[in-house]
């Protein structure tokens, strides 16, 4: 069933959001101290703002507070030395990652992703599904489906991208090439 | 030598060392490129979540099975029945089960076995109501809204299929029993047994 998520009162979507920002803050950051308080810092960021009337899915201006706290956080922990060799940083990267930008995942709605994810290829999708659904780590989904831990990073990569091209697609945006 | 940029899912999946994110969490306060992939995979993260399980059409589900059992409710064996009954009546005898759910266990297997599932096959729910699956009664497997949803059945163990009246429930914490008794509202649970 889709939800008309827009009119959902900020304490309901904070409510059925609290979980999955929770398990994104833990694997952002290094302690669950740290995670704490950013998911504690985000919950009140949006209570103060509000959400925006503009937003069509909270669950994904949430994550976008989320972001934003999170990067600050990492900018003041760079202020303070950090083991990091400077030309790694961006002077090859530019060329081999790709490029492609990502959707507007806060036009999506519910209805949109479950299609998208029903276009996937099975065998991306299983891999996706027993990762994003089912939280399994790299080493178990390798394990249950008998392949190595690296192929299950490449399919999670390549259903990632699928996924994107297919919401692109259907939300009538253009990819940048 | 590897470049940081190409670790972002590595990190975001949670599947770094803890130098090594440490590392990459340095690497993307200065890289906007990384920023602005982190962002997309966050809310695709946020957006997923509130979609999964999946929901596929029961006649795709039962289409796509060569090797699957399906099992309703209604024609399960006697003794089943009696043993869920003895759970109701253990657990809540107050609230009687009134909900529909049917089941069917696909079979990864090369060849079917005989207990109900096994440790990596695909469990697929059908149901109008809330759906919960344990292991255990204390591991949350699945947490699933009307219409069809499956899991993988992660190891061997008791998994509790609880059905419970209703879409809008409180989120589950992970203990059966707790779990019902917050949501206060009529339910039944199906036993699974995996080897």
């Amino acid at each position: 069933m889709v939800v008309p998520v827009g009119a959902r009162p900020l304490a309901d979507v904070l409510a059925t959001a609290k979980p999955a920002l929770a398990q994104i803050a833990d694997r952002l950051c290094a302690t669950t101290a740290d995670a704490s308080d950013l998911l504690q810092d985000t919950l009140e960021r949006a209570t103060r703002q509000g959400i925006p009337a503009d937003v069509r899915n909270p669950r994904a201006w949430l994550a976008t507070i989320m972001h934003n706290l999170f990067i600050d956080r990492c900018r003041s922990a760079q202020r303070q030395p950090v083991h990091e060799p400077l030309d790694e940083q961006h002077t090859d990267a530019v060329t081999s990652i790709d490029v492609t930008e990502e959707p507007a995942w806060g036009r999506a709605t519910l209805e949109d992703v479950r299609t998208a994810l029903d276009q996937l290829d099975p065998t991306f999708a299983r891999v996706y599904r027993l990762h994003a659904f089912e939280h399994r780590s790299y080493e178990q989904i390798a394990g249950m489906l008998k392949i190595e831990r690296v192929t299950v990073g490449t399919r999670l990569n390549r259903a990632r991208k699928m996924l994107r091209q297919v919401l692109v697609k259907r939300l009538g945006l253009e990819e940048v090439p | 030598m590897t470049l940081p940029c190409s670790h972002l899912d590595e990190f975001f999946d949670g599947e770094l060392a803890a130098e090594a994110a440490a590392t990459f969490r340095a690497h993307l306060a200065t890289c906007d490129r990384c920023q602005r992939q982190l962002s997309g995979r966050m809310q695709e993260a946020m957006v997923v979540d509130e979609a999964a399980p999946v929901a596929i059409p029961i006649a795709h589900a039962r289409a796509r099975k060569n090797n699957t059992r399906v099992i309703a409710l209604a024609g399960m064996a006697v003794a089943i029945a009696a043993a869920v009954v003895l759970v109701l009546w253990s657990r809540k005898p107050a609230k009687p089960p009134q909900l529909a759910m049917a089941y069917t266990v696909e079979h990864t297997g090369a060849t079917m076995r005989g207990s109900d599932a096994h440790a990596g096959d695909i469990v697929h729910i059908h149901s109008a109501d809330t759906v919960w699956v344990y292991r255990n009664d204390h591991e949350l497997v699945l947490v699933c809204g009307e219409g069809t949803c499956d899991f993988t059945v992660p190891s061997i163990g008791a998994y509790s299929i609880v059905v419970l009246a209703g879409t809008h429930l409180p989120a589950p914490k992970g203990n059966l029993d707790a779990d019902i008794a917050a949501a206060n509202v009529a339910w039944k649970i199906v036993p699974l047994t995996a080897d």
